[in-house]
């Protein structure tokens, strides 16, 4: 993955979501150590201060834990974390699109809500 | 390591180039140090290395004011354009020199660069061409792993690839042996990931000193019809707002950190994050920038 700078996205959350993306895909296993912010910094030339707010950013939510001297390892429940945490935010992103979408068009929130609930009932 | 500057004054004759600088850096950091021609980059990292001496404040450096200090120059190296060295002497007897100058200098790095890039070490330092020679001294300035390593400007002249070598040297080189490392410029090329801080000089002085990610994460730019883009931007600090197109505008806005800023993109307005270069030259902007100078001296035509 290449660190894009002018994504809009932080660095350190780029980061973040590379190893998350690694998570998901297995490419790191739980209880397996991820790279170092030093890794992380040369592979990224970034500063080794930026990687490490990613490497902590993740050890905060639980996603990896840290062995004293050893370095930064994925946490048995990483995947469920990461899974939960992405899907409330995907749709909660999409839920506020299509509420400025309604505004936008003057819907009424009764008109948005039987629309939900037409497209939930479509779905069985 | 630990650089202070109390209420630094640097005049040349009647140029101001630094005013009552005062400024502390610690730590083993790289750190930026950003501003336009003639903010007072040079005259501070000079002073720093004890080559120039403040008209008035103090400076201190490893417990010594670093003017006329061997205890300060043993420790640090500043590579600049300038830099001198004898012309009697061959490549390869200016780094037997630096070694004897600076007791961890690495010889054998020093000379696999060299190679890497072909500078071949039987040249004289003014046969160089201007790419060559900032490229002799960053190499210089990198094997010579002093605690306060300084550059000034050092990528002047640089093809693109050796840029980019260099600069994965120097965090490499970082990482093995951590310093602190200085590097000022006003074209950052690349620099920006590598710092863990920032200052910012305006006018011989201080605009902005502290964590690069944060001072990033402080401006926000925001494109779109342009109705709406001065609606969005009334309510928050405006650095620059300009036409991009007839009818589009961008403008780059500070924002507190933390905060997120509330738009609707149904109005078509979009944000995007705004590069280190482009956050600091907004900084420093004059009001209405060069358009409203252009406009003022041809009449606003």
């Amino acid at each position: 993955m290449p660190i894009n700078p002018e994504s809009g996205i932080p660095i350190y959350l780029q980061i973040a979501d590379w190893i998350e993306d690694g998570i998901l895909t297995g490419f790191f296993e739980e209880n397996e150590k991820v790279y170092s912010q030093y890794q992380l910094a040369e592979q990224y030339r970034i500063n080794p201060a930026t990687a490490a707010k990613g490497l902590s950013l993740l050890a905060d939510q639980g996603i990896l834990y840290k062995k004293r001297g050893l370095g930064m390892f994925v946490s048995p429940d990483a995947r469920r974390i990461i899974f939960t945490r992405r899907r409330n935010g995907v749709l909660q992103e999409k839920i506020r699109d299509a509420v400025t979408e309604a505004r936008l068009l003057g819907l009424s929130e009764v008109e948005l809500i039987s629309m939900l609930r037409d497209e939930m009932g479509g779905d069985k | 390591m630990e650089v202070d500057f109390r209420n630094v004054t640097k005049k040349y004759g009647r140029t101001e180039a630094l005013r009552e600088l005062t400024l502390n850096l610690a730590g083993d950091k790289i750190i930026g140090i950003l501003g336009r021609n003639g903010a007072g980059k040079s005259s501070a990292l000079q002073i720093a290395a004890g080559h120039l001496k403040p008209s008035a404040g103090d400076v201190s450096m490893l417990g010594e004011n670093p003017f006329n200090s061997l205890l300060v120059s043993a420790n640090t190296i500043l590579v600049h354009e300038g830099m001198a060295f004898p012309p009697a002497l061959r490549l390869r007897a200016i780094l037997a020199e630096l070694e004897r100058a600076y007791p961890a200098f690495d010889k054998k790095l020093a000379k696999s660069l060299l190679d890497h890039f072909g500078i071949p070490d039987h040249a004289f330092h003014i046969q160089l061409s201007k790419g060559m020679k900032n490229t002799f001294n960053m190499v210089a300035g990198i094997a010579a792993r002093t605690p306060l390593t300084m550059f000034d400007e050092p990528l002047n002249g640089m093809d693109a690839g050796v840029r980019s070598d260099l600069l994965k040297v120097l965090l490499k080189e970082y990482i093995a042996h951590p310093r602190m490392i200085l590097l000022s410029g006003h074209q950052l090329e690349g620099m920006e990931e590598l710092f863990e801080e920032v200052v910012i000089l305006h006018h011989g002085r201080l605009l902005h000193h502290g964590n690069a990610d944060e001072f990033k994460e402080g401006f926000v730019r925001i494109s779109g019809p342009e109705s709406e883009v001065r609606r969005a931007a009334s309510e928050v600090q405006v650095l620059e707002l300009h036409e991009t197109l007839p009818g589009m505008a961008e403008a780059i806005i500070m924002v507190r950190p933390g905060t997120t800023l509330f738009m609707n993109e149904g109005l078509g307005l979009k944000s995007t994050s705004v590069s280190l270069g482009d956050a600091y030259v907004a900084m420093t902007r004059k009001k209405g920038g060069i358009d409203r100078v252009y406009a003022d001296a041809t009449d606003g035509r």
